[in-house]
């Protein structure tokens, strides 16, 4: 196990909420443990990386969080549902599915993709295809008339709009 | 099992603010299942994260929402400056639970006011939000804005109260206060509240603590926990103690906010008397960011959380809220289960769904 040590303080109040990494095939047994232990899921969140997933999760016990991060690689992206032992886990595996496309077996409540309704599909898989709307028809620039003079421009004693600290 | 018929409820309803959406499974009258979703105002500020450097982001977060607009800003700066490992001074410390305990003064009135509007109690409404007009014009005298405070900075507080406003703040929110006390009252009195909310949308408080709910929902359902508690800002300095209700009810989740009020006008009372002298901020110029953290406050609506991760560059490398109405959507879908049609609106109020949040 490796831990960040990156929590400081907060207005002189010690909060140490380190992120602990574990592998994928712990993600469950973890989940089990805090549970039995009577703790809260507050979150699960991830972050998509070049050639894995981070999944991040968090519990809590007497206002202490603990926060383990998993990785999910992109060729299998499967990660096992908590849900079964934190009901609260299904929004959170609904809103990652939803986000990364991943399978997520053993999920309780599974929405079916209808949870993020967002326009683009999956938006963080990685293959984001971006749709970019026709750029409306420039107007024909008129050239200025070569016989207008340059000093046709607004006289200095004019002050410009604002000027007056309006 | 007869059929059942789905009824989408939103995004946009005469009971709602702003737009959430649930399809209810119907058999007759009676909800058989809600399947919420969300996403349908989402703006992607998380994102904007890895766009403006640090300092400036502090803007952005404020703006994720304009009623829980500055313990965004607030909880944003408290990551920040854990991960540069800056303290901020006392005196801005005591600044910002002042002004996030009137922030919370007014979401709390705003919902108070929604809800009576939702129970068709029109006048209730518009007082309850004369009051809040009245805490309004307090955050302008001491911010300077209204809705986006402007205050919150990473180092500290960009504004100073001067004594005699601070003074003056104090015996206002005590003339505030007695004014509420009579609203607060016909909440917890009057026929009509009583029978919209009494018995309504109960939650257990083990299905709170399996569901994940934070905040006034749980707090309702006999659960004493609120993330003030950690003793962020000043808050481990104040004397204040989580306002707790048993039944779990609509009526107990409304008991807690009128509650909760009154705590914030006193926790307001104390900050200003207690306001240490000395600076508002510390400099950061120069400084960089790193490492990886999650930072809790306590929202008017709850827990709401703050991940940071950052790589000693100026902008961010992941910005990330979870926040409490988002966690307060499994013990909802929960709740509407088995409720009737018409207490659907109630239920829904009572979590009180902030979906600028949501859909940060």
């Amino acid at each position: 196990m490796k831990t960040d040590q990156a929590a400081g303080k907060s207005a002189g109040k010690p909060l140490p909420e380190p992120f602990t990494e574990i592998a994928l095939d712990q993600w469950v047994q973890t989940a089990t443990r805090h549970q039995a232990a009577g703790d809260r899921l507050v979150q699960i969140t991830g972050t998509a990386r070049d050639d894995h997933f981070e999944i991040m999760v968090s519990y809590d016990r007497d206002y202490i969080c603990t926060n383990y991060r998993t990785r999910v690689p992109r060729d299998t992206p499967e990660l096992p549902s908590l849900s079964a032992i934190f009901p609260a886990a299904f929004t959170y595996e609904n809103e990652l599915k939803d986000l990364f496309g991943f399978n997520v077996p053993g999920l309780t409540v599974d929405y079916g993709g209808n949870f993020l309704r967002t326009k683009t599909k999956i938006p963080f898989s990685g293959s984001v295809e971006l749709k970019k709307e026709k750029a409306a028809p420039k107007a024909a620039a008129k050239p200025a008339p070569k016989s207008a003079p340059q000093s046709a421009t607004k006289p200095e004693s004019q002050p410009s709009p604002g000027a007056d600290g309006v | 099992m007869a059929e059942t018929t789905i009824v989408p409820f939103g995004p946009q309803h005469p009971v709602l603010p702003e737009p959430i959406h649930l399809d209810l499974e119907l058999d007759d009258e009676r909800v058989v299942q809600a399947l919420p979703s969300v996403g349908y105002v989402h703006r992607g500020l998380e994102l904007l994260a890895e766009r403006y450097e640090y300092v400036d982001m502090a803007h952005v977060a404020e703006r994720i929402c304009g009623i829980c607009s500055f313990i965004h800003g607030q909880g944003y700066c408290q990551a920040v400056e854990q991960l540069l490992g800056v303290e901020v001074s006392p005196r801005a410390a005591y600044l910002r639970t002042m002004w996030a305990e009137i922030s919370r003064i007014q979401s709390h009135l705003l919902w108070l006011g929604l809800s009576a509007d939702a129970f068709g109690f029109e006048s209730l409404f518009q007082h309850t939000w004369r009051i809040r007009e009245q805490m309004m014009d307090i955050i302008e005298e001491t911010t300077g804005g209204r809705v986006i405070f402007g205050v919150c900075k990473v180092g500290g507080v960009r504004r100073d109260v001067d004594d005699e406003t601070l003074a003056r703040v104090g015996r206002r929110v005590r003339e505030i206060e007695a004014e509420y006390n009579g609203i607060a009252d016909i909440f917890r009195r009057d026929h009509t509240v009583k029978q919209r909310t009494v018995g309504v949308g109960v939650l257990s408080p083990a299905d709170a603590h399996l569901l994940g709910a934070v905040g006034p929902v749980m707090r309702a359902s006999g659960i004493r926990r609120d993330t003030r508690m950690l003793g962020y800002a000043a808050y481990g300095e104040l004397d204040w103690d989580p306002i707790v209700e048993e039944s779990g009810d609509c009526y107990a989740r409304c008991e807690v906010r009128l509650r909760e009020l009154n705590q914030s006008f006193d926790l307001i009372a104390q900050c200003v008397e207690r306001m240490p002298e000395g600076p508002i901020e510390v400099s950061v110029k120069g400084k960089r960011p790193q490492g990886e953290l999650m930072v809790r406050l306590e929202q008017p609506r709850g827990e709401v959380c703050y991940c940071l991760k950052a790589n000693g560059k100026k902008f961010l490398e992941r910005f990330r809220v979870r926040t409490p109405t988002f966690a307060n959507i499994a013990p909802l879908v929960h709740m509407l289960k088995g409720s009737e049609l018409a207490d659907v609106p109630v239920i829904v109020l009572t979590i009180d769904p902030c979906v600028s949040c949501n859909e940060r």
